[in-house]
């Protein structure tokens, strides 16, 4: 038995050398190709220049989105669904991106608003970025099933528009209604307001 | 007609997808304002329908310029290469014509490779290259070619563009001249004029004059946006009109002008022209995030990480979609960018260097003289040569005196000479000819066309075809001046060799006149009346990476093409006069070339070739893609080829 695994492996590893290390021929090859890559990468750097000083058209400082209205933009949102008492929301996937055009020269306080989620561990296991960088939130429930994230948008360099992207650690079946695989359902974004 | 300077524009043409054929388009489009246009694509370009409606630019072969060089002797050159295989054809023009040569990207290292690849003395050429391009790394990768036989395909990515001044330098090989290349990086804006103006075409496209029109120039992205949005159900998506457009396409300035948002997000390192042309007009943009796109002002576009990056793209698209300021400080910023960061009109600068003067074509006249792909040249010579050697006779003349068949008997050992067909062929017409025991021996005539491209391996393509040496030479013929051939064969009489050949005295000759032996193909011609047809099969092990290989069942020699993807073949069909050629199966399709002619052959669509009086058929076949059109590579070829074998079919009988 053991003399077959060994002929199996030896099959998969097809090296030349018997040996486990690498030959410094192959060691000089390699090295040779990744010299030749960081040079490129060098040049390219150098050729990026740095957008700082930009000055893109003036932005509002405060944002209200609601699910409803035209500037609710971004994509992994289901479509428009009511409550019984009128409150409109949208179901996310793993991913919810908003594009959120707003000034961001200073942190701004924001809330998150939803009135669904398909786990309870969803709501504290997710995780909210703005671009690149983590937005730490705390959470509040209030009834059944509504919940609420607050914090603080850090400031962040000069942009034209922001990407707000929250991300649910897994999906589940919505318990009623249509067959969908879900996480959670946002129904309000309030951004210094 | 009109006085414009010709000016001969060689490059790519549409189907083929890629930035060089968008940009030959385009330049075309914006030089025939002042030049009288010819655009020169190669013999195995895929057919196209561009310019069909446009009187002022002209579409040739490069064997149209080799029939006729003088046309063309004081035509400017232009070339626009991009680094894939296909612009080989255009390089290797280049070494013999010189001319302008423009490069819609930077980096031409695909094609140097592909380029060596091609050429005899690879890979120790490519070898000097890196070295002279890398130095130290350069020997060490050189080294693994060589000796391991590492090829790293992703390398020509991480060698310096000729922005940095070392990929044109002039190399041992004088692949191309630093003077000629015209690329600079911060320099790419062309402008052809747009055909309808903006509020027209737009109609045109069925778009309302409020709603905002996203231009999309990568398939799918356009879809993929859409539906993000579409599924948000805001009034602002409703207003959104979605339009994908191929670069190649003839309108795409129009389109570009008509367009709100232009969304170009190719993956590759290539600048695509749309977003020179959206330069050139004041466009907002989005792209992916590139090299080009930091050398042409990065603060102009908004830029992607990836063309995969959908939420960014939909924040883009939603950005921009939604602020009519934004959109406007985009285009404003772009154009702004272009006259004060020195950005300039590609066609003004490339119109200055044209008016420079450029050397007469006169290297095309020598080449004439000596092309091997004109057919009409190399059967003038082929009757001239049997003429002079068979005394006078005409083969239509001589059809009675061709009548002394060999004696009838058991099967046996029998010369054959000259341009012997295929073996199905010779053993139905002459069952006495034992064909494994049969020696097959090739003219002067023969070889000499064989072999036109590559005289030194005609010994070795004599022998893979089958036949034995020495070569039998004209009987009259003095053999001293034999010996002068460009390859260096032994040749013999068929007399002399007679005397050494203890198997047989019979000898059956085709295609040519011998004395004391059997002129065979008329007897063929006679005998196959109700016409021949042969299964051409392409059975090569592709394990063992077989490049060449002679086909005996079907007389099919074939040489496939690794670098320019396509498989070169030579049938000795054995009777002269029309073939068609044919496709067995349906749902693929090939590009046949000949010396004469492209066509695509599909099922329904078989193609007539003229085999010469040898009765040699050779042609070259690529692959291409059933539905676009565009160019595939020889892995696909090959399976094509092995899903659907070729028909080959004798016309000129009955």
């Amino acid at each position: 038995m053991a003399e077959k695994k060994k002929s199996v492996g030896a099959n998969v590893l097809s090296f030349k050398t018997p040996e486990p290390r690498f030959p410094k021929a192959a060691i000089d090859y390699v090295d040779a190709l990744l010299t030749v890559q960081r040079n490129r990468f060098e040049q390219e750097l150098s050729s990026y220049e740095a957008a700082a000083d930009q000055q893109f058209p003036a932005r509002p400082t405060s944002l209200h989105i609601l699910p409803e209205s035209d500037n609710f933009m971004g994509a992994g949102w289901t479509n428009l669904g009511t409550r019984r008492d009128g409150t409109a929301f949208r179901w996310m996937g793993r991913i919810g991106s908003l594009m959120i055009p707003i000034d961001l020269s200073e942190p701004r306080k924001f809330t998150l608003r939803g009135c669904g989620f398909t786990k309870r561990r969803f709501l504290k296991d997710s995780t909210l970025w703005i671009d690149d960088q983590q937005v730490p939130y705390t959470l509040s429930r209030r009834g059944f099933n509504r919940w609420t994230f607050t914090g603080e948008i850090p400031a962040m360099p000069a942009r034209p528009y922001y990407l707000l992207r929250i991300q649910a650690p897994g999906l589940a079946p919505l318990a009623e209604g249509v067959d969908a695989h879900v996480s959670l359902a946002v129904s309000e974004l309030r951004i210094n307001c | 007609m009109s006085k414009r300077p010709p000016l001969l524009l060689i490059g790519i043409l549409p189907p083929t997808p890629g930035s060089a054929a968008a940009a030959t388009v385009q330049t075309a489009l914006v030089l025939a304002q002042e030049f009288s246009v010819t655009i020169l694509v190669s013999d195995t370009a895929p057919p196209t329908n561009i310019f069909r409606d446009n009187p002022a630019i002209d579409i040739i072969r490069t064997r149209n310029l080799m029939a006729t060089p003088d046309v063309y002797k004081n035509h400017k050159r232009l070339y626009i290469l991009d680094d894939s295989y296909l612009s080989l054809f255009a390089l290797e023009l280049y070494q013999q014509a010189p001319g302008i040569i423009w490069s819609p990207g930077s980096k031409l290292n695909r094609l140097i490779q592909d380029y060596f690849a091609s050429q005899p003395g690879w890979p120790d050429t490519y070898g000097d290259w890196l070295i002279e391009q890398l130095g130290t790394e350069g020997e060490t990768i050189s080294h693994g070619l060589l000796h391991h036989r590492r090829l790293s395909t992703n390398l020509n990515q991480e060698l310096p563009s000729p922005s940095e001044g070392s990929s044109f330098r002039q190399t041992k090989a004088n692949l191309i001249s630093v003077d000629d290349v015209f690329s600079p990086p911060d320099l790419f804006i062309a402008a052809p004029p747009a055909a309808l103006p903006r509020g027209q075409y737009r109609a045109e496209l069925d778009v309302p004059e409020d709603a905002i029109l996203i231009v999309a120039t990568q398939q799918g992205a356009e879809r993929k946006a859409a539906d993000a949005l579409k599924n948000l159900r805001s009034p602002i998506s409703s207003k959104m009109v979605f339009k994908f457009i191929s670069e190649g396409e003839e309108n795409l300035a129009s389109l570009v002008c008509a367009a709100d948002i232009l969304l170009v997000i190719s993956a590759t390192n290539f600048c695509p022209i749309t977003v020179a042309l959206g330069m050139a007009q004041g466009k907002a943009m989005i792209v992916c995030s590139k090299p080009w796109s930091a050398k042409r002002g990065a603060r102009n576009f908004i830029q992607l990480p990836h063309p995969e990056a959908l939420h960014q793209m939909v924040a883009a698209v939603a950005a921009l979609s939604q602020d009519t300021t934004l959109r406007e400080w985009y285009g404003q910023n772009i154009t702004e960018s272009v006259s004060q960061q020195g950005l300039q009109d590609i066609s003004g600068l490339l119109k200055e260097r044209l008016k420079a003067k450029q050397p007469p074509l006169a290297v095309f006249e020598e080449r004439a003289t000596t092309a091997t792909a004109d057919a009409t040249w190399a059967s003038q010579q082929n009757t001239q040569r049997i003429t002079s050697e068979g005394g006078s006779e005409n083969r239509c003349s001589d059809h009675n005196k061709a009548g002394a068949a060999l004696q009838e008997g058991p099967r046996r050992s029998v010369a054959l000479i000259g341009a012997v067909p295929p073996r199905p062929l010779v053993e139905k017409f002459f069952p006495e000819v034992d064909w494994e025991i049969s020696p097959r021996f090739a003219t002067l005539d023969l070889a000499h066309t064989l072999c036109a491209d590559a005289p030194e391996q005609t010994a070795n393509k004599l022998a893979l075809l089958g036949y034995s040496t020495p070569i039998v030479r004209p009987e009259n013929s003095v053999k001293a001046a034999e010996e002068n051939t460009p390859f260096s064969m032994r040749t013999s009489s068929w007399s002399d060799l007679q005397k050494d050949f203890r198997a047989t005295n019979e000898a059956l000759c085709f295609g040519c006149n011998i004395n004391g032996a059997v002129r065979a193909n008329l007897l063929i011609e006679e005998k196959s009346r109700t016409g021949y047809q042969l299964n051409l099969v392409f059975n090569g092990d592709e394990s063992l990476k077989v490049l060449k290989h002679y086909e005996e069942s079907c007389g099919l020699f074939w040489q496939l093409d690794p670098v320019r993807h396509q498989i070169t073949c030579m049938i000795v069909a054995g009777l002269a006069g029309q073939y068609q050629l044919s496709l067995a199966n349906r749902g693929c399709a090939v590009l046949v070339s000949s010396s004469t002619q492209s066509l695509v052959l599909s099922i329904d669509q078989p193609a007539v070739l003229e085999a010469n009086n040898l009765g040699l058929l050779s042609f070259v076949i690529s692959a291409l893609d059933a539905e676009s059109g565009a160019p595939q590579t020889h892995d696909f070829l090959t399976k094509t080829l092995a899903h659907s074998g070729l028909i080959l079919e004798w016309l000129n009988h009955g």
